[in-house]
């Protein structure tokens, strides 16, 4: 992988590479500019020089040329021999001879070849009439080039060792050249020859140079101070671009060497940083995350997703709570997840998102639930044998009240007969027999009340202990059947009974049942009092726990102080009552033991009573009866 | 302290029996001139509050002891003793227990409700007699009273 060190030293060298091109390319550019212009000059100056040249000679030929004084310079041209009039005399005896363009323009240029620094020019032609004027090499090829038509020809050329451009136009003939060269056969307009100017291009060379090398100078310079630019500019880029990624490898090691499952995601929920444990956490790679942020809310299962949903919309009010829930697998495994997230504010103070820890609990949520499993088995358990222990105390309770009502109801005759046996035989000893008779029947009458006693006590130990199988009972054959056991008392105590018609069936131990109904009418019967229409009524009605029936009679009543004192074993309200005072308690045994309740209904002394009592009117669950029957 | 007042007893018993018995030694004795019987616990109550039936104070007079039994029909002895340990009026009349039951429960109650005497009675014919004499005796005759 490249760093961003090695990036910037690429680029640098890249700059300074293209830097030195660009100088380069500059310099060059100068240089041949500089050269080119050179030759330019040169040519301009040839031009110019050739152009006075012509000006010059064209003055000349306008005149038919020009008579000059003979001289050691200026012989009579041998050239000019066949033109009259080639040398006159003044009226004062001077000569003069006619010099002809050509002979001046020659005379002109070897004026100019004894000074360097001049342009020299050269008139020549293929055909010259003066053999000195023959062409040199490079001109013979020019006035070649020139009968093809050819206007103008420059070329840089080293003559006697120097370097000369050297420019040549063709020589044109004119009406006046006529005059001299029409002995050849040239026409007018005929190419007849060429003047070369040679300009010397040392000195233009000179100024040049000096440019290139003040140009040389300037391009060096700037190439130093663009490389040293892109020197320290890249030293800087470098050392700040260390410190980026020392910096970003510290924050790189914090967040992805975690164990937890990070994130960051901007407020658009696309995500901003994942961190690679998401992988071993969820199955899924960070790259699915970037590439599909909807993939989060695909993985949560569907039950946790609008618990997750709500927190999602809670957290962007700022304050979100923290959340487990479950993510499915890609094998379709259920993983806990601990989630836990915060918003995160920008530099500027603006909400940028939510950054989330998830943390697989799986383990920790199992054995929770293991815990949990546990804690609700124990839990049954102690609460079941809190109901034992409840029944248990019920049970022992009820002993120990049977074994003290036993202990006193059984030891109370016993006091009297021995009692009474005892004044019998005192009273024997001291031959008094006035109060035999009474005693002695206290004496019987005690051991009966005792034998009733040891009878009811065992008829109660049966009830629950010995069941018959419980039947489907028709409660008004039932109440026939007990009314009929008792016409007997009941005509002698001379009360009406009214039983009502259509009583429902009820569910039970048919002659327990009858049990209780005899005793109820029994005890209705017992304390009736002195009231003058006796009446006893047995009915049914509706009521909360089901069917209530219930035997009402006209008699004494109860006070409701002793609402509950009448169902105790053994007590009676009345001392002198008939019985042991068993009755109601038998009965609300048999009662309650067929899951029923009994109870006594009375507007107080003298009002009245009535004994309710409830009774399943169908066969109940299956256990109900297993009960009754173990008990 | 034999001297012209004539010294009561409220027998409260539901066993006509045992009252008999009660009365018989108790009046073999010679110690008390008067033995008042009730057999339940509501008529000792009016009784003693001189109510309902027994609410004439010359004839039901206050007594000078208490015989109770514990269990008695309607208000139970606990019951009795609980209400006269409660009455200013009455807390002061000795109340003395005389049942068959032996049961501790019994006992502890009593004594939380102030009894002043705690006695079973016994099966046997003699020490019965003995143990009323001795009672008579002590709570008419040698215990100190205030009035």
């Amino acid at each position: 992988m490249l760093t961003q060190k090695h990036r910037i030293r690429l680029f640098a060298l890249f700059l300074a590479a293209f830097w030195s091109v660009a100088i380069a390319c500059s310099f060059g550019w100068l240089y041949l500019q500089e050269k080119s212009s050179v030759i330019e000059v040169a040519r301009a100056e040839a031009v110019a020089t050739f152009e006075k040249d012509t000006l010059y000679r064209r003055w000349a030929t306008k005149h038919g040329g020009v008579y000059v004084a003979v001289s050691e310079i200026t012989p009579p041209s041998p050239y000019l021999a066949h033109i009259p009039e080639r040398d006159i005399t003044t009226p004062s005896g001077k000569r003069l001879t006619l010099v002809n363009p050509a002979y001046m323009t020659r005379q002109v240029f070897e004026l100019a070849d004894r000074q360097n620094n001049l342009v020299r020019g050269h008139i020549t032609s293929l055909k010259p009439i003066r053999s000195q004027n023959a062409p040199d090499p490079w001109e013979a090829k020019v006035l070649v080039r020139f009968q093809e038509g050819v206007q103008e020809v420059s070329e840089v050329q080293v003559m006697d060792g120097r370097k000369y451009l050297r420019l040549m136009r063709p020589f044109i003939t004119e009406e006046g050249c006529l005059k001299c060269h029409a002995s050849q056969g040239y026409r007018v307009g005929d190419v007849r020859g060429g003047i070369s100017a040679s300009v010397p291009l040392a000195a233009h060379a000179g100024f040049a140079e000096d440019t290139i090398r003040v140009g040389a100078a300037t391009h060096s310079l700037l190439w130093l101070l663009g490389m040293g630019m892109i020197g320290t500019g890249a030293k800087a880029l470098r050392k700040s671009a260390a410190i980026l990624e020392a910096s970003e490898e510290r924050y790189r090691t914090v967040a992805d060497y975690t164990a937890d499952w990070e994130y960051w995601q901007a407020p658009d929920r696309s995500f901003r940083y994942v961190s690679p444990s998401c992988k071993a956490v969820c199955e899924w790679s960070a790259d699915d995350f970037y590439r599909d942020p909807g993939l989060l809310n695909r993985i949560i299962h569907p039950d946790d997703l609008q618990a997750y949903l709500s927190h999602v919309h809670v957290s962007q009010g700022g304050n979100p709570e923290p959340l487990d829930f479950r993510i499915l697998l890609r094998d379709g495994k259920l993983r806990w997840i601990s989630h836990i997230c915060q918003v995160v504010y920008s530099s500027d103070g603006k909400p940028n998102g939510v950054r989330a820890s998830n943390r697989d609990i799986t383990d920790r949520k199992k054995a929770e639930a293991a815990l949990k499993e546990q804690a609700e088995l124990l839990e049954n358990e102690v609460r079941e044998r809190k109901v034992r222990e409840a029944e248990l105390e019920a049970k022992n309770a009820e002993l120990e009240r049977f074994t003290y009502t036993v202990s006193h109801d059984l030891k109370s005759p016993l006091i009297t007969i021995k009692g009474f046996a005892g004044a019998v035989i005192k009273d024997v000893e001291s031959q008094r027999y006035n109060r035999l008779d009474s005693d002695v029947r206290r004496i019987m009458g005690a051991a009966d009340k005792m034998t009733a006693l040891l009878n009811d006590l065992l008829e109660l130990s049966r009830v629950g202990r010995i069941m018959n199988t419980p039947t489907q009972i028709d409660m008004n054959a039932l109440a026939q059947e007990v009314l009929g056991q008792l016409s007997g008392p009941i005509s002698q105590a001379g009360v009406a009974v009214v039983l009502q018609k259509d009583l429902p069936e009820a569910w039970g131990d048919y002659p327990r049942i009858s049990e209780v109904l005899q005793n109820l009418v029994e005890n209705g019967i017992k304390y009736m009092g002195d009231q003058l229409y006796p009446l006893i009524e047995i009915g049914a009605r509706g009521g909360r726990d089901g069917v209530v029936f219930w035997v009402r009679d006209n008699g004494l009543g109860v006070a409701p102080q002793y609402r509950e004192t009448i169902f105790g074993l053994f007590n009676k309200l009345d001392a002198h009552s008939e019985g042991t005072g068993i009755g109601l308690a038998l009965a609300r045994r048999i009662v309650e033991f067929h899951g029923g309740r009994l109870w006594v209904e009375s507007d107080g002394v003298g009002q009245g009573s009535t004994f309710c009592f409830t009774l399943e009117t169908k066969q109940a669950g299956e256990t109900k009866t297993e009960e009754g029957g173990s008990c | 302290m034999l001297n012209g007042e004539p010294l009561r007893i409220l027998l409260v018993e539901d066993n006509p029996d045992h009252a008999e018995l009660a009365i018989r030694n108790l009046h073999d004795g010679r110690l008390a001139n008067r033995v008042f019987h009730v057999e339940d616990g509501e008529a000792a109550l009016d009784f003693l509050f001189n109510r309902g039936s027994y609410c004439d104070r010359e004839k039901y007079p206050r007594p000078h002891l208490v015989l109770l039994d514990l269990r008695l029909p309607k208000v139970d002895g606990i019951e009795v003793l609980r209400q006269v340990k409660g009455s200013e009026l009455l807390k002061s009349i000795p109340v003395v227990i005389l049942t068959t039951s032996a049961a501790e429960r019994d006992l502890a109650m009593a004594y939380q409700h102030y009894v002043n005497s705690y006695l079973t009675k016994p099966v046997d014919y003699d020490s019965f007699s003995n143990l009323l004499r001795d009672l008579g005796f002590y709570w008419l005759h040698l215990n100190m009273r205030p009035w």
